[in-house]
């Protein structure tokens, strides 16, 4: 009996913490070399894709393609201060692939 | 018979699955010009290999489609592609060509 | 027993240091005086599936449980997918990284750049850095 309340116990903690995991790969940086004009607006921008895979089955990695398209998309002037992070949620049997874009729109 | 069949099924299947190791891209222009991409991958059998210069030909291959312009917005894409015994390493690069007026 | 207990002191106090990735940009020396800056974010974590073993192991003396095994491939299916380092509980550590350089620099113009992807490793615990070292243009 207080084997299996162990076990129960444990095993919910586990289930609790189901897909709770993650890991950042990496994180890049560039085009921070120029200064932001003093009169001119500027404003962060960010876009955030992911692509959800299933015991490993990935076709391709246009997700990527996609968050740069869509950063592109909200910055009609210059973009600059581009940081890209690339992360996975893991999950049951299966994981979700991030990216992560964020400039900065002059 | 059945078993073996399952197993080689189940690994062809799982062929071809591709995952991104990294990702990167630089500022991008105001005015963004053309946009230009170059491709380059090589073969590894059981992930054995002694150089990385397939990632130089991308390079390359961008440079000649800008030639005297400037690339910006570069933007680098590096993954593998798992086959049953071989990997496909590619290194897919596209920027913005900004030309001088006089090459346009 | 005892041998572990005095084992453990000496694995979390040593630590491992690990890199997984590092990126290098343009480094300009022609525009002014270079000050360095730096942003370090970190997430600590723990290698559950070694905690578990190593739990096993001191339990039952080297024996095993059934039940143990049990649990480290439920957790194994429950956070299946690619990792670099130990997994963390929370990915967002690393978000605020380019507003936090950007504060550092009043002129805005950063070069020389070193992205850096590392890790400290204790025994089953780790903590997951993403450090940024650039200079700042004055």
């Amino acid at each position: 009996m207080k084997n299996q309340i162990k076990t129960f116990a444990l095993l919910s903690g586990l289930l609790l913490l189901n897909g709770c995991t993650s890991s950042i790969h990496m994180v890049s940086n560039a085009g921070f070399n120029q200064t932001i004009p003093v009169n001119s607006s500027y404003r962060y921008v960010e876009a955030s894709t992911k692509q959800h895979v299933i015991l490993g089955f990935a076709a391709n990695t246009n997700y990527v393609d996609e968050a740069r398209q869509l950063l592109i998309s909200q910055c009609d002037g210059e973009l600059s201060a581009v940081s890209t992070q690339y992360s996975t949620d893991h999950g049951f049997l299966s994981w979700n692939n991030k990216i992560l874009m964020k400039g900065i729109c002059i | 018979m059945i078993r073996k069949f399952c197993l080689l099924l189940i690994v062809l299947t799982l062929s071809g699955c591709v995952g991104l190791n990294t990702v990167s891209m630089t500022q991008i222009p105001k005015d963004k010009g053309q946009l230009v991409e170059a491709n380059a991958h090589d073969w590894v059998f059981l992930n054995f290999t002694t150089q990385n210069d397939f990632a130089d030909k991308a390079v390359e291959s961008l440079k000649a489609q800008c030639v005297d312009g400037k690339i910006s917005g570069v933007f680098t894409k590096h993954q593998t592609t798992s086959y049953l015994l071989v990997f496909k390493r590619e290194s897919i690069v596209s920027g913005y060509c900004d030309l001088p007026q006089g090459k346009l | 027993m005892k041998k572990y207990l005095l084992l453990t002191p000496i694995l979390l106090l040593s630590a491992c240091a690990r890199m997984d990735h590092i990126q290098i940009g343009d480094i300009d020396q022609s525009q002014g005086k270079l000050t360095p800056i730096s942003v370090k974010v970190s997430e600590n974590t723990v290698d559950v599936d070694t905690a578990l073993a190593v739990t096993d192991a001191i339990v039952t003396n080297g024996s095993g449980s059934d039940e143990v095994e049990a649990l480290r491939t439920i957790w194994a299916l429950m956070n299946m997918g690619p990792r670099t380092g130990n997994p963390v509980f929370n990915d967002t550590y690393a978000q605020d990284v380019l507003n936090q350089l950007h504060a550092q620099c009043r002129s805005g113009r950063i070069t020389a750049i070193r992205s850096v992807r590392e890790a400290n490793d204790y025994a089953i615990t780790s903590g997951e850095i993403i450090r940024i070292d650039a200079d700042c243009i004055m």
